[in-house]
């Protein structure tokens, strides 16, 4: 046992070295200055405090188009209008916009009122005045949808009220008062689907990349623990020392988990940082009594589960990875041995990602709980559907593969295969 | 007589269908240095790879002080100490670390693993250089450590493949003298060699082995007057012509 201990310390400070560290810290540096650097709380406050101003020109004589932009000012709309001659160049009246901050330009054109009226769809044109391509624009480029919707809005509502004086527009524009539920399995709440989605997409966007990434950086290091052994000539003298062979495969495996779960966690602290830069929270919020009705809110008891997924799934990813690791004569032989591996990791991750597995084939359900990898993926639904029992007899399954496997690697290990096994590519 | 401390009867080694070694016997005794000569290829490596149990026979019986090679490999690996014929060291590790790291594994007693590092240190005759990293050393001290890393536990078998290879004149030199100062110590060497006067000077025994049989063994004297030869090489070269 003391032994056990001395190999681990040696593995784990292997994997701790510069090579392998620095480039990681960098990433989650880099995703934790990104988020804070695209600093959103300043287009929110815009959003709350600021109002979306707009360049009003009006050519109609009409009464409706002057109603049109009271009613738009009503509705907190900041307009800067143009009156009295056009400029020849309509450009001079883009530079005018464009110095006042102002997000759109609305020009209604002539006749609009009596075309109105006249129910012949007159034209207004909206010019949406883009500054690049970043997420700020397209969130600006969406309030100038607002705009045009709320343009119709507000119109309809004047014509009615024109026509149909005794009638209430808002009545007739949206007769029904609709309530939302939601039914998942027997849990029923009064919220729109619409929420729950926003919801779980949040959480099964995090969770799943952060699955894959201990799976694979473990995966990795452990195959390259054991080729840097075989290309740094010290694997011959290691498997003649008096040390249980067994250790050395335990060692090395215990030492890649617990390295990448830490690498994980300082990616997740990184991640974190980026997406609340972006202003989302991954907490359920205001929704948040409905959604834990739901179910969809992961309890302590389902994290849990997963969890427990994830580490055996991250397990049997380890002992594949360390008989590849013999496979492969390098260091930079291991990138080729361990792709397989890796292809499927993200498989199943792919298609937990787009389909659901209840709706496919029964050999390709199969097929699919056949992968100790598909696991945790299909955990992280599970639980959010209180099918806790799946993930229990998964956790069974993917026991039961990991100790087929790690016999499997002990096997090769205790043996001469460890040195002698090669991959044979065609014929010499 | 001595006591036998190792004894390899009839030992087969096959990789796939090719035999590399085919069925040789021999025995060291305690204190002894023994040799294997023999052209590239010969099966020299193989035979100690075998002994140092990181491949296993095919067929054949070893026995080292008692134990069975492949029934008590646990007790075997405990009493041997294997320098491979290319061997490396942990890079990142500094070479005290180093030895401080196969101590440990090497060994359980505390007093005894400390006593180990020492002794090693003393034997590397590296100095600062220990702190610094292994991937800085040149070949030879690389060699140097390892060597230090094979005989610091005091194995009851050292097993030394090419233990001079690559070496310039005054490395080897002080690795022979190394070597000769374990036998004092109790300890018996098994080694592989393309050096003549190497083994002419170090070893008590040798046998000359080609395509994985042994065609001939005996001290040196005894085996320069059987081909009446003045030195080993000319032996050597006689004795793997006559074969073939
Ligand atoms: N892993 C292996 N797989 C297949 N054949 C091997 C393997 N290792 C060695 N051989 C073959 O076994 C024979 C003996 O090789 P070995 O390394 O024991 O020779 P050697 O006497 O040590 O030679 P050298 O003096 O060149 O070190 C050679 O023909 C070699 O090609
Ligand atoms: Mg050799």
């Amino acid at each position: 046992m003391r032994k056990f201990f001395v190999l681990l310390k040696k593995e784990i400070k292997e994997l701790l070295t510069p090579v392998m560290v620095v480039p990681f810290a960098l990433m989650v540096g880099v995703f934790a200055l990104m988020g804070q650097f695209v600093d959103l709380d300043e287009i929110v406050g815009e959003e709350a405090g600021e109002t979306f101003k707009i360049v009003w020109i009006n050519e109609d004589a009409g009464s409706l188009s002057k109603r049109l932009f009271l009613d738009l000012e009503k509705q907190g709309f900041e307009i800067l209008e143009i009156k009295g001659e056009l400029p020849a160049d309509f450009f001079e009246v883009v530079k005018f916009a464009r110095e006042n901050e102002a997000l759109a330009i609305v020009k209604v054109p002539p006749k609009f009122s009596t075309n109105l009226r006249l129910m012949k769809f007159p034209k207004v044109e909206i010019y949406n005045l883009v500054k690049d391509f970043s997420i700020i624009s397209s969130i600006n480029s969406g309030k100038v949808d607002v705009l045009k919707s709320v343009l119709g809005d507000v119109l309809s509502a004047l014509l009615i009220s024109e026509r149909l004086s005794s009638l209430n527009p808002e009545f007739l524009k949206n007769p029904i008062n609709a309530e939302d539920h939601v039914i998942i399995g027997n849990k029923h709440a009064k919220i729109s689907f619409n929420e729950v989605m926003i919801f779980v997409q949040s959480q099964n966007t995090v969770v799943p990349i952060l699955l894959i990434l201990v799976i694979i950086i473990a995966a990795q290091m452990v195959a390259v623990a054991v080729a840097s052994e075989k290309e740094n000539k010290t694997f011959e003298i290691l498997l003649s020392s008096p040390v249980n062979r067994k250790s050395i495969v335990f060692a090395k495996i215990l030492a890649a988990a617990l390295v990448a779960f830490l690498f994980s966690g300082f990616y997740m602290v990184g991640f974190n940082f980026y997406m609340s830069g972006f202003g989302m929270d991954f907490s359920a919020g205001a929704g948040q009594g409905a959604l834990v009705d739901l179910g969809v809110v992961i309890q302590p008891f389902g994290y849990l589960l997963i969890a427990g997924s994830l580490f055996l799934a991250t397990l049997c990813a380890l002992a594949i990875a360390i008989i590849l690791g013999i496979l492969a004569e390098d260091v930079k032989g291991v990138q080729m041995v361990t792709t397989p591996l890796i292809i499927l990791i993200i498989i199943p991750y792919m298609i937990t990602l787009f389909v659901d597995v209840n709706s496919l084939s029964l050999w390709a359900k199969y097929l699919i709980y056949a992968i100790p990898f598909s696991h945790p993926f299909l955990a992280l639904t599970d639980a959010m559907t209180g099918k806790e029992n799946l993930i229990i007899y998964g956790l069974f399954y993917q026991g039961a593969v990991f100790l087929l496997l790690i016999v499997f690697a002990s096997k090769i290990f205790t043996s001469d295969k460890v040195l002698t096994i090669k991959l044979k590519w065609g014929k010499k | 007589m001595k006591k036998n401390l190792l004894n390899v009867r009839k030992l087969v080694k096959k990789y796939g269908e090719f035999r590399a070694v085919k069925g040789i016997s021999f025995e060291v005794s305690e204190g002894e240095v023994f040799a294997l000569v023999g052209p590239n290829g010969a099966g020299k490596s193989t035979t100690l790879k075998t002994l140092a149990t990181i491949l296993s026979m095919t067929s054949g019986k070893v026995l080292l002080d008692g134990f069975d090679l492949v029934k008590d490999e646990y007790e075997v690996r405990e009493r041997i100490s294997y320098l491979p014929e290319e061997a490396g060291a942990y890079k990142n590790l500094t070479g005290i670390d180093y030895l401080r790291f196969m101590a440990d594994l090497a060994l359980d007693d505390r007093k005894l693993i400390a006593e180990a590092v020492e002794f090693a240190v003393e034997i590397t005759a590296l100095g600062k250089r220990l702190e610094d990293k292994i991937k800085t050393y040149s070949k030879g001290m690389t060699r140097k450590l390892l060597l230090a890393r094979t005989i610091m536990s005091r194995p009851k078998l050292a097993i030394l493949d090419e233990p001079t290879s690559g070496l310039d004149v005054i490395n080897a030199f002080e690795i022979r003298k190394i070597i000769r100062e374990l036998v004092n110590e109790g300890i018996s060497v098994i080694l592989s060699s393309h050096n003549m006067l190497e083994v002419e000077f170090l070893c008590d025994r040798m046998a000359i082995i080609n395509e994985g049989e042994i065609i001939v063994s005996g001290t040196a004297a005894a085996l320069k007057k059987k081909y009446k030869s003045h030195n080993l090489e000319e032996v050597f070269v006689k004795a793997v012509k006559i074969k073939n």
